[in-house]
């Protein structure tokens, strides 16, 4: 992204002569005296169109009196290309149901002690099987922190999101800021379709480095005490199957014992 | 970092290191110097950061025992190490490559941004 552009004045033109105005040159908006690059491994180029622009004789230089700002100009983008401002991390991620509790972890590994030890037990067991239940609402909670002078401190922002993805995203929520601490925390419902999902947080902003972490649960149906007892649907009919066995007992009674 | 005329940025230097950060200057006059330098060693790069302020630097060159290259730079990047490129109005086709790496194009030669409404008198070249 360009860092430093010219003014709508500043245009690309040789020094030595006129530039004839049928040659075409770059004006202002699509040129950038420095640009800067971010790779999705987090590393920073920074290229400037001049090396002038970092010389001592810059540096002192005045202009109409003021000191130019060479000198803070170069320090700060020196220092968001070495790593020294705009990088984020993120700890202490965690998930539950909305009223604390852990989610369940139902397959376990079964312990086998005639077979040799391996780095690749079970394979149809997820390591770490935690489970959801469909329509459970859960809470997911994470700290990011920005490095901020050489300490790690408190990142706040309004715009983070959250998505809950089995390959395409079924959730999709902002998350609240606790800015004093750093802390990204929503709650939501789980969708209705079970499967393997993950909690996917992507946040790439200009300037920032890229914040990316992503965590595998599963989601699973109901089990059958799960559903509704009753089911408003289906009053008619529990109203006709009393009635049917109400009347038949009146009925019989009547047929029994009255005098005819 | 790769450098034409070391006392020419002092300033910068000096403010460089006052943030803390330990500075090795190449000076790319000192042949030598430039054939042992290297940016990783067995995979693992030697330094966080690369400063490249010498935009006529004719060539970079792998000599036999040691040197930079372009592809040097593109692993030293792809294993996160940061870079500042510097150009100027005679840099040479080899800067103007690696800055093409990272997809910054830079005009043709002798080609700069010109602005006549806020020139600067003492550094005004007409």
């Amino acid at each position: 992204m360009p860092l430093l552009s010219g003014n709508p004045t500043t245009y690309s033109g040789p020094t030595n002569k006129y530039l004839p105005t049928s040659e075409k040159s770059l004006g202002a908006s699509e040129l950038a005296l420095v640009t800067a690059v971010q790779g999705r491994n987090n590393a920073r180029v920074v290229v400037a169109g001049s090396v002038d622009m970092f010389s001592n004789e810059f540096f002192t230089a005045k202009i109409n009196g003021n000191a130019s700002g060479n000198r803070a100009f170069a320090a700060s983008i020196s220092s968001w290309a070495f790593g020294e401002r705009g990088v984020l991390r993120f700890r202490d991620v965690t998930h539950t149901k909305h009223d604390g509790t852990p989610p369940d972890v139902i397959l376990h590994e079964k312990e086998r002690p005639d077979l040799p030890l391996t780095l690749y037990p079970d394979p149809e067991i997820t390591r770490n099987s935690l489970v959801y239940r469909i329509r459970d609402d859960i809470t997911f909670s994470m700290v990011v922190e920005e490095l901020v002078d050489g300490n790690w401190t408190p990142f706040s922002a309004n715009d983070m999101q959250l998505e809950f993805v089995m390959l395409d995203p079924y959730v999709r929520t902002t998350l609240s800021n606790d800015e004093s601490k750093g802390l990204f925390y929503t709650t939501f419902t789980a969708p209705d379709s079970y499967g393997i999902f993950k909690f996917r947080v992507l946040y790439r902003r200009p300037g920032y480095s890229v914040l990316h972490h992503e965590n595998q649960v599963s989601l699973r149906p109901f089990k059958h005490d799960e559903y509704e007892r009753f089911i408003l649907g289906a009053y008619p009919y529990y109203a006709s199957s009393f009635t049917a066995l109400i009347a038949f007992s009146v009925f019989s009674l009547l047929f029994l014992f009255t005098k005819e | 970092m790769l450098q034409d005329k070391v006392s020419r940025y002092s300033v910068f230097f000096e403010d460089l290191s006052a943030r803390g950060h330990t500075l090795s200057v190449l000076d790319l006059s000192d042949s030598n110097a430039v054939s042992r330098m290297g940016l990783d060693h067995y995979g693992e790069t030697l330094y966080d950061n690369l400063l490249i302020l010498a935009p006529s630097i004719s060539k970079f060159s792998k000599g036999n025992s040691g040197g930079i290259s372009q592809e040097d730079i593109l692993s030293f990047v792809r294993e996160g190490g940061n870079v500042l490129i510097a150009g100027d109005r005679d840099m040479s086709d080899a800067t103007r490559q690696v800055a093409e790496l990272f997809g910054v194009h830079f005009d043709k030669k002798n080609f700069e941004a010109i602005d006549h409404f806020t020139a600067v008198s003492e550094f005004d070249t007409k």
